[in-house]
């Protein structure tokens, strides 16, 4: 089982592409390079007559095992972090139920029993502390949607009829970033949008106590 | 041999003939015609999203019209575009190269056509009804595309169109399965098969074991819509993507190769070299077409209901026989005598551009990764760069390779200059923009975007315009090239398999004289380089 | 044709099969590894039916495929009213069968000539 400090999918996403990144662009230049130079080196009119030898038997077999290698780092890798993404965290910092609907979100905080409701054309906020494991788990009341926070480097379809969990930190402190529906789900998919705001644990408690208030106030 | 003919390909019977004639090379040049209509339909479509695209806010469709379209775009270009023509390809090729007199069951290819026209029109006819064609996106998911949520008849006849077309497209499969099977000249065994043979087998192969996945799916969700109570419980939808992408994963290699196999044919005619490395590549395509049939799932990781790290390892896989065939392209190039004409450019292009879709692909068969840029535009740009900046550049490699073949006479350079620069700068210039669009978090499927998107919007934008004038140029390529016409010998280019061992354009069974000893992959190459006497004596 | 042209389709049967395989023992979900070992199996039974007909097909002689086949164009038009009918409504879908019925009469009658000009050809 993998123990992790804190559920990082931003950081594994950055490390994993500072890897995936080079290799795809080495590979890329060295074929750019086998298919320019023939043309320049190799020409109709420079040469005699094109040499015909078999390959040699070892060169693809060689070659095979060159990528074979290849497959076996990025394949070692890719598990690696995604072992971290999904490490098991017995206690998250927080919890929040996601639910999806068209064309909006509703984030259920039931601990502290409070709630953050899209209204017809008021996107909602996503209020989480920053440094903190938060679980989310997250349905659909309908079609297909996603859950989608460009920043941390993660989505999670919401399916209907079933609930789906996964941890999330967010790094960093005191800003806004959005959140995206990622999976069509028809009309107003475009629109269908958050914000998270990520605050300080001392701003995220006083935000909770806050909206308590706020909340009972209401409903008195 | 100089036989200079200036007529063009007769359909046998005139009008009647090009109703319900079975030459396979007529099928084939009628699948390619209603093809290209779609081709110029869902062409538009896509100048429609893409002008919507250019600033954010809506300014030519609104949301629901903007849905319609870009899924009749995705609908249109895969099963009314790239799939029927990939197959035409072989079937009018494949006859031809294993020096067959006929296709195995024409009847049945020519049904297949039919078919794919009737799909075509029935898919079409959505945009006359009331709630307007099937705009669940080409993937059609449960519960969007169910009678709730996608109400009306334009769903339904997209659901039929599709099933059609499916069929259309398992049928022109089995003609070219059975082809390879039953119909090779004495002397051709499996391995002396042409490159783009072997590909095209490889591909019936993968269209039958995948049709009829996606005619359950779309069966189950006709039922679906009909009567309900098919994918209702909570474990419902998933199974439908895993249905639709069973087909829907090897449907993209079906798009791809055909026209890898044309590539390698004219990267060796071209390089005036024999294909290297033949036996690895023959091998490479079959763990590429089985590793195809595996992978599906990667289309669904950021669903949490299917095993990640197998369709992860299966994925990436992929680089092994990938890589093999891109050594065996590059392999063929060097030490050969390469003539740089308009079909040399667009396979070095589609080589190229191919491979950016490909490392983009890897990219996303690592679920870390794929979490943050699937169903994002970056999956756009990728797909894009496969399907449009690949194969369809891997289509125009053969269609200039080839032209001369099927209709006797030369397609303008000049012009197809034109037409490669345009379409090469065009389909960069669209697409590249989309991998950052997507990184930076713009979802797809959308009608409207954030403001801070906007200006590689605008670049692609303008890409796409580009490619529609390289598309035109194209257009006027084959106008000017069939009014003033430039005739073609039999074998303009010094190829190396045995359709130009035949007159331009070919009898009405392929082969008038007796076909050259077939002694291995290339049988034009050895006749010219005396290699054919070499190898008989060896054999002796 | 010979039975080693099944060769290429086993062989990717027993590809899939394999991988099919290991997905059966690798995930607790049931519909993926059923489809691939569906599709192996699949590519097995043809393997196996391009097997056994290669071993007694006689080899490739001139058929007397018919150069226009209006039968195979009401198949077509046959198919695609019954399936379109399924939606507008019975009325399509008999007026499918209808056709349908003429294009596979068609068909009957087209294979007929085909062994009529085949014994033809045959008694020279």
């Amino acid at each position: 089982m993998v123990l992790v400090a804190l559920v990082d999918t931003r950081k594994e996403f950055e490390d994993l592409a500072s890897t995936y990144l080079p290799i795809a662009i080495v590979v890329f230049a060295l074929v750019l390079l086998g298919t320019i130079v023939p043309l320049f080196v190799f020409r109709a009119r420079r040469r005699g007559e094109p040499s015909d030898r078999e390959e040699p038997p070892w060169l693809p077999i060689g070659y095979a095992a060159v990528l074979i290698a290849i497959v076996a780092l990025l394949v070692t890798l890719t598990f690696n972090a995604q072992d971290k993404i999904s490490a098991k965290v017995t206690r998250p910092g927080l919890q929040v139920n996601v639910t999806a609907a068209k064309w909006n979100w509703r984030f259920d905080y039931p601990a502290q029993h409070i709630s953050q409701i899209g209204g017809d054309s008021t996107p909602t906020s996503l209020v989480v502390p920053t440094g903190t494991d938060v679980r989310f788990n997250l349905t659909s009341l309908d079609v297909i949607h996603s859950f989608w926070v460009p920043y941390v480097r993660f989505k999670r379809d919401a399916f209907p009829r079933r609930t789906t969990s996964f941890v999330l930190s967010f790094p960093g402190v005191g800003y806004h970033t959005a959140g995206r529906c990622a999976e069509y789900c028809g009309l107003k998919h475009d629109q269908m949008i958050f914000t998270v705001e990520v605050m300080s644990r001392n701003d995220f408690n006083a935000w909770v106590s806050q909206q308590q208030r706020a909340q009972a106030a209401r409903a008195a | 041999m100089s036989t200079a003919t200036t007529t063009l390909p007769r359909a046998r019977g005139g009008v009647l003939g090009l109703i319900a004639s079975t030459d396979h090379k007529s099928v084939a040049i009628r699948i390619f015609l209603t093809g290209f209509f779609f081709f110029v339909a869902g062409g538009i479509l896509a100048l429609l999203i893409r002008t919507e695209l250019y600033s954010p806010g809506q300014q030519l469709v609104n949301q629901d019209h903007y849905n319609e379209i870009f899924s009749m775009h995705g609908s249109t270009m895969i099963y009314l575009f790239v799939v029927p023509i990939s197959l035409a390809l072989g079937v009018y090729f494949v006859p031809l190269q294993v020096g067959a007199a006929e296709i195995a069951l024409p009847r049945l290819a020519l049904l297949g056509w039919w078919l794919l026209i009737g799909g075509g029109v029935t898919m079409w006819l959505g945009w006359f009804t009331q709630n307007g064609p099937g705009d669940a996106g080409w993937t059609a998911y449960d519960p969007l595309s169910d009678a709730t949520n996608t109400p009306g008849d334009g769903m339904y006849l997209w659901i039929i169109g599709v099933m059609l077309a499916a069929t259309s497209a398992a049928l022109l499969s089995a003609c070219i399965l059975g082809t390879v099977m039953r119909r090779r000249a004495p002397g051709m065994t499996l391995l002396r098969m042409p490159v783009f043979t072997w590909s095209m087998l490889m591909t019936s192969i993968l269209m039958i074991v995948a049709a009829p996945a996606l005619l359950v799916a779309m069966g189950l969700l006709f039922w679906e819509r009909v009567y309900g109570g098919v994918f209702d419980t909570s474990g419902g939808p998933i199974q439908y993507q895993n249905l639709f992408w069973f087909f829907g994963h090897p449907v993209v290699y079906v798009m791809f190769f055909p026209f890898v196999g044309a590539v390698g044919e004219v990267i060796a005619v071209f390089s005036r070299k024999r294909f290297f490395g033949y036996r690895a590549h023959v091998a490479a395509l079959l763990l590429f077409t089985a590793l195809s049939t595996s992978v599906w799932a990667h289309h669904m990781f950021a669903t949490g209901q299917i095993t990640v790290k197998y369709f992860s390892l299966m994925s990436t896989a992929l680089i092994i026989p990938a890589g093999i065939e891109y050594l065996d392209l590059v392999g063929t190039m060097w030490g050969g005598r390469i003539r740089v004409g308009v079909p040399m450019a667009f396979a070095v292009g589609f080589i190229l551009q191919f491979l950016i879709g490909g490392l983009s692909g890897i990219f996303t068969g690592s679920p870390p990764l794929d979490y943050h840029v699937t169903d994002s535009y970056f999956i756009v740009g990728h797909f894009h760069y496969t399907l449009f900046a690949g194969s369809l550049f891997g289509f125009f490699a053969a269609f200039y390779y080839w032209w001369p073949k099927v209709t006797g006479t030369f397609l303008r350079t000049g012009i197809g200059w034109i037409h490669f620069v345009l379409l090469f700068v065009g389909a960069n210039v669209t697409f590249f923009p989309m991998f950052f669009l997507g990184y930076d978090g713009m979802p797809r499927r959308v009608a409207d975007y954030d403001p801070q998107f906007t200006d590689l919007n605008r670049v692609s934008t303008i890409g796409a315009f580009i490619i529609a004038l390289g598309i035109l140029a194209w257009l006027v390529n084959i106008v000017v090239s069939l009014v003033k016409r430039e005739p073609a010998p039999d074998d303009p280019w010094g190829g190396h398999t045995l359709e130009w061992a035949t007159s331009s354009p070919p009898p009405r069974h392929n082969f008038d004289k007796p076909l050259p000893p077939i002694r291995s992959y290339a049988p034009l190459f050895d006749a010219r380089s005396g290699q054919t006497a070499k190898i008989e004596k060896a054999e002796a | 044709m010979t039975p080693i042209s099944a060769v290429p389709l086993a062989c990717y049967a027993v590809l899939i099969g394999i991988t099919s395989v290991v997905l059966w023992v690798w995930t607790p979900y049931t519909l993926p590894p059923a489809l691939l070992s569906g599709g192996a199996l699949l590519m097995l039974v043809i393997a196996a039916i391009v097997a056994l007909r290669g071993r007694t097909a006689k080899p490739s002689v001139d058929r007397a495929v018919p150069d226009l086949s209006f039968a195979t164009v009401g198949v077509a038009l046959g198919i695609i009213n019954i399936l379109v009918g399924l939606y507008l409504g019975l009325y399509l879908i008999l007026i499918g069968a209808g056709i349908l019925a003429f294009g596979l009469g068609g068909w009957i009658r087209e294979a007929r000539a085909q062994r009529r000009a085949r014994e033809i050809v045959d008694a020279r």
